[in-house]
């Protein structure tokens, strides 16, 4: 299934206007007739019949604006999904429980319609800057010089991570990278000890729920230790970063180490990989790293034997296939061999990026001139 | 008093709701219109607030609760339909299979706003009905 584009919704959005606005205007003006004609009750309440259009009718001028501007209306497409929604609740309401004529159905309908539309169009709209890294290659890296060495930072609790960012490392060697790797250590180390047991389970998924920080213990890594390149690797622990990797941002000693750099973004987990995703993008641009590639890659196995696979893992420690679903269930944990090969790609594009053209003074002494 | 504020009062303004949610037989095609949009909803819902607020312990919170509501609310549902209307409750279980395939392809339909979805997630659709099943077993014994 291909995404629609930009325009499609924008004229969808343009069609309601023209629908919400001026059939609106125009059925106030000639509504009596029209009722007459299709055997529709006149409005009992003349007022309560205009206040219902004139509410439609700024629908309808709302969704011109979301036309014209869509990435400057979030709030009005929020509204007017909201709007339309309670509409088309109403309208069906009514008809049901007090008699409604069924030509308002048609509204209902079409009011229902357009909140799928709008709330479609909504998920289009944010975060775009997501949907550019995750379909476009790796982006130019930012004009600080290299110095082709890297920082590879992540917490592994069942070794996965671990795995992926040893491929990553290797990739960005073949490149011509000096890979240093860093695990994040956890100040709570019993809490994040692996096996886990099925206290501590419940423990770590309620604190990620409620998005509980973890301290980790100072990096070695310093911003003066010259990487131009940092990638992260962060699993997802309840449809989230795990709180250990989120530690690492949390530590404003930390901040240095991305200013101006070159980052990357990996996660490891098994299905819910956005929310993690656009966290580890949202932390590194809040401390000023430079985004040039994300990348995601999730366990291996089908759906839904992959998820009490993972389950099973994480509360005995070990792969446990149930004799029922042999046939389907996962044959190891973690990423696929094909996966950790793309990761070993991943790291050798990543050594190669292109990169901005830096700035340099002018021989005339002050201005700035990029070459 | 200038007007009714008495439970029966609020119990009735309530009926009609009661009504919808309990898949009542007088009234099952609206029922499943609007229990069905709520659950196709769902995810389009989700999948706008997974990447917005980052940082937002209340969102994360909403981003856990949607992904597992179609199977709470389709579980309350069949509850709330076996106390009012007992001889109804096997049939109220296919209606919430149904439901599931809704599910699925209002998560499925996120693929229409852009490439990097999850899409429905099979893995927490079967958590739900780890949810749903035990409340509609109970149901069945009402």
């Amino acid at each position: 299934m291909r995404p629609l584009p930009l325009k499609i919704f924008r004229w969808l959005c343009l069609l309601t206007a023209l629908a919400n606005a001026g059939g609106n205007a125009a059925l106030y003006l000639v509504y009596e007739p029209v009722f007459a004609w299709l055997s529709v009750p006149q409005p009992a309440d003349p007022f309560a019949f205009a206040a219902t259009t004139g509410f439609s009718f700024t629908i309808g001028v709302l969704a011109f604006a979301i036309y014209l501007r869509p990435q400057e209306s979030i709030s009005a497409l929020v509204g007017c999904a909201l709007a339309k929604g309670l509409y088309a609740f109403v309208t069906l309401y009514m008809f049901v429980f007090a008699d409604l004529h069924w030509f308002w159905l048609i509204f209902g309908v079409w009011d229902a319609v357009y909140t799928v539309i709008f709330l479609l169009f909504l998920a289009q709209l944010v975060k775009p800057d997501l949907t550019a890294l995750n379909t476009t290659g790796i982006r130019m890296g930012s004009a600080k010089p290299r110095t082709n060495k890297a920082l590879l930072l992540g917490f592994s609790l069942t070794k996965n991570v671990d795995k992926g960012l040893a491929r990553v490392s290797q990739g960005l060697e073949a490149g011509g990278y000096e890979v240093t790797t860093e695990m994040a250590v956890p100040i709570e180390s019993e809490l994040f000890a692996w096996p886990l047991t099925v206290a501590r389970f419940v423990r770590i998924s309620v604190r990620a729920v409620l998005r509980r920080p973890a301290k980790i213990h100072r990096l070695s890594a310093k911003a003066d230790d010259g990487y131009d390149l940092i990638v992260v690797a962060s699993q997802t622990w309840l449809a989230g970063m795990s709180a250990v990797v989120e530690g690492i941002f949390e530590d404003p000693d930390n901040r240095g180490l991305f200013e101006g750099t070159d980052v990357a973004s990996l996660t490891i987990c098994r299905g819910l990989w956005r929310r993690t995703q656009a966290m580890t993008v949202d932390w590194v641009e809040r401390s000023g790293g430079h985004m040039v590639a994300v990348r995601h890659a999730l366990h291996v196995g089908r759906e839904p034997f992959r998820f009490f696979s993972l389950m099973l893992y994480l509360v005995f420690g070990k792969v446990t296939r149930p004799r029922l679903f042999h046939r389907f269930w996962p044959k190891k944990y973690g990423l696929s061999d094909a996966d950790l090969d793309e990761l070993e790609v991943f790291g050798h594009a990543l050594a190669v990026r292109d990169r901005l053209p830096p700035i340099e003074q002018s021989i005339t002494g002050g201005n700035e001139h990029a070459l | 008093m200038p007007f009714d504020i008495s439970p029966a009062f609020a119990a009735a303004r309530f009926e009609p709701l009661l009504e919808l949610a309990s898949l009542s037989p007088h009234h099952l095609v609206a029922s499943l219109v609007v229990l069905g949009s709520i659950v196709f909803v769902n995810d389009l819902v989700r999948t706008s607030l997974m990447v917005t607020f980052t940082r937002s312990r209340a969102n994360h919170v909403a981003v856990m609760v949607l992904t597992l509501f179609p199977a709470m609310l389709l579980g309350g549902v069949l509850l709330l339909g076996a106390s009012r209307y007992p001889e109804r409750a096997p049939l109220n279980l296919v209606f919430a299979a149904l439901m599931y395939g809704v599910w699925y392809l209002g998560g499925t339909l996120t693929k229409l706003a852009r490439p990097d979805t999850e899409a429905a997630d099979v893995g927490f659709i079967m958590v739900g009905s780890l949810i749903t099943i035990p409340c509609g077993l109970l149901a069945l014994v009402f």
